[in-house]
């Protein structure tokens, strides 16, 4: 008994450690792959340089960097009210087998591959925006679009649990004072659950950022600054996996090195996250 | 016109002055109320006067009917589903089942206080001003007053004053029920509920909340649901025993505590069964 459950220990932590180990594994990769570039370039001039071209040996990743911000920003803009929207729905008002029926529905957007959004943005999206408000169609504006849907399952999801989280008594106390089901949302249940959504928010940015395939069917992935919504736009994953097939020496290093920063950019969203979260508990 | 002495006159005068009294007195009248949740018959047959100003006590083993008593009275078991109701609740002679009546300003003239206190987790300030802003009022310098008066009458804002935009959950247990109080009063009520308000509080903040009741039934209505013999006897006017979903004994609580009529009430007081 007591040797057994030693050996489960052990194998456990074996497991665990050498899952830790690959990860490092890959950061260490992806920083001895991208660091010497950085540092002939001088990290200033890798992230503000507005220029791209690799056959004349101009690695600027701004327009990346900026095209990774619209996007996202877009995909926020157009992902967190709607999905904030149908938690509420879900959680407060629909009746218990509407919202099981309707939160598994959402719960299968999550299952559809990413390719599929691209396509279906590709294919519908893309000449919508063309025909309507001019430019070439992919755009900014198509890729919000594509992952404001595509980040809706989590903000749901989690905004979802956060609501049900949120004691029964507040709303009970709510209504004792005379409150409607809608003021007894806005003034107890959102604030309560604001740690929650907020978390909620970070994770749909984080899944915006990383997402790659979809974006690069629908943006246009032109390599300058976007100046308006309906401008194409590139954004830092676009730009590796558009690259990677055929780049070689100086350019593959800079490939790599856009994947720093773009995992800098991660790290950095996941300590937000968690300060938020430490931040509100108090 | 009426005819006959004047003595039969004044007689007649009096008998319709004491009704009258006795009208006014009753601030909530139940009549023969009944509630089922499902299959279940929780209350049965109430009948029971709530005279104004004073405070009345709901006693009883748990699972009595209690709570569930309280919350006729101010609605709060319509929001449960399978919950059925006959009979009527008279407040001010005026049913408050009615198709007519809306249950907001009905919960504003009738405010509740639970078991566990329950302070919103905002702060300190938006708990008392949610009540009055709920009802409409938005007016800054008023839900300033508002707040400071009703914080003022519950004894806690010389605790709180200097920091009001706290989170009320900082706030000890006791003060945070203080704090439900104040946020009930806020909403200018006519009638207050309180469930079991004490019996998560030690004795210092449950003395506190005692003594507020008695302050507080000088402009209000207040009925206490208590599963303590000393609270009830120490804190009522009026008490009410009852047992099974049924009204077994009510009358002033003297009178019910030192010679209770029904056995049933004298075992239930002198903690023979519970
Ligand atoms: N939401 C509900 N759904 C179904 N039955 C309920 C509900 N609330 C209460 N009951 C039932 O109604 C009866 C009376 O409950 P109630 O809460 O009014 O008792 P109480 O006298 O307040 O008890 P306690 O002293 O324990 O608080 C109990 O039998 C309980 O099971
Ligand atoms: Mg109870």
């Amino acid at each position: 008994m007591h040797r057994s459950e030693t050996l489960v220990q052990w194998s456990l932590a074996v497991v665990a450690l050498s899952a830790i180990a690959v990860l490092a594994l890959i950061i260490i990769f992806i920083f001895k792959e991208g660091s010497p570039i950085i540092a002939r370039l001088g990290i200033a001039q890798f992230i503000t340089g507005t220029k791209w071209s690799p056959t004349r040996g101009m690695f600027g990743i701004l327009p990346m960097i900026l095209g990774s911000v619209w996007v996202t920003l877009g995909a926020l803009i157009i992902g967190v009210p709607i999905g904030l929207a149908t938690a509420i729905f879900l959680a407060e008002m629909a009746p218990s087998r509407t919202s099981q029926i309707l939160k598994s529905a959402i719960q299968l957007l999550a299952g559809i591959p990413s390719v599929v959004f691209g396509f279906i943005g590709l294919i519908i999206l893309v000449p919508l925006i063309r025909k309507w408000l001019g430019g070439p169609g992919f755009s900014v504006l198509a890729a919000g679009i594509v992952l404001g849907i595509m980040i809706l399952p989590t903000i749901v999801s989690v905004c979802y649990d956060v609501f049900k989280a949120v004691p029964q008594a507040y709303r009970e106390g709510m209504l004792a004072l005379g409150a409607t089901r809608w003021q007894t949302i806005r003034m107890v249940v959102l604030p309560a659950a604001r740690p929650g959504i907020i978390a909620a928010v970070i994770l749909g940015m984080g899944r915006a950022v990383g997402e790659t395939m979809a974006v690069i069917m629908v943006a246009g992935n032109a390599t300058k600054i976007p100046i308006s919504p309906l401008a194409p736009v590139r954004t830092l994953t676009s730009n590796i996996a558009l690259e990677m097939g055929y780049a070689v020496g100086e350019h593959r290093e800079a490939l790599f090195a856009t994947g720093i920063v773009l995992f800098v950019i991660i790290a950095l969203l996941n300590t937000l996250a968690r300060l938020v979260a430490r931040v509100e508990k108090v | 016109m009426f005819q006959g002495s004047s003595d039969d006159r004044n007689e007649v005068q009096r008998w319709y002055v004491s009704i009258m009294e006795q009208k006014n007195d009753c601030k909530i009248r139940i009549d023969n109320l009944n509630l089922h949740f499902a299959t279940n018959h929780v209350l049965k047959g109430i009948n029971l006067n709530i005279t104004r100003n004073l405070i009345t006590a709901l006693i009883g083993p748990s699972g009595c009917g209690k709570s569930t008593l309280l919350k006729c009275l101010n609605r709060m078991n319509d929001i449960l589903s399978d919950v059925r109701i006959e009979g009527q609740v008279l407040l001010e002679n005026q049913d408050i089942y009615a198709d007519t009546v809306d249950v907001s300003h009905l919960r504003k003239r009738v405010g509740m206080v639970f078991q566990r206190p329950v302070a919103f987790p905002i702060s300190i300030y938006e708990n008392v001003a949610s009540a009055p802003r709920v009802h409409g009022v938005s007016h800054k310098g008023t839900l300033n007053t508002i707040v400071q008066a009703s914080l003022e009458r519950v004894g806690l804002w010389d605790e709180v004053a200097d920091k009001l935009h706290k989170s009320a959950l900082s706030l000890s247990l006791g003060q945070q029920q203080q704090l439900c109080i104040a946020r009930v009063i806020a909403s200018e009520p006519e009638v207050i509920l309180l469930d079991e308000p004490c019996s998560a509080l030690d004795p210092m903040s449950t003395m506190k909340i005692e003594e507020l009741m008695r302050q507080l039934a000088k402009n209000y209505t207040v009925v206490i649901v208590t599963h303590s013999m000393q609270q009830a006897a120490r804190a009522s006017d009026y008490t009410v025993f009852m047992l099974g979903g049924e009204i077994i004994e009510s009358g002033p609580t003297a009178e019910i505590f030192t010679s209770p009529r029904d056995t049933r009430t004298e075992d239930y007081i002198t903690g023979r069964f519970r």
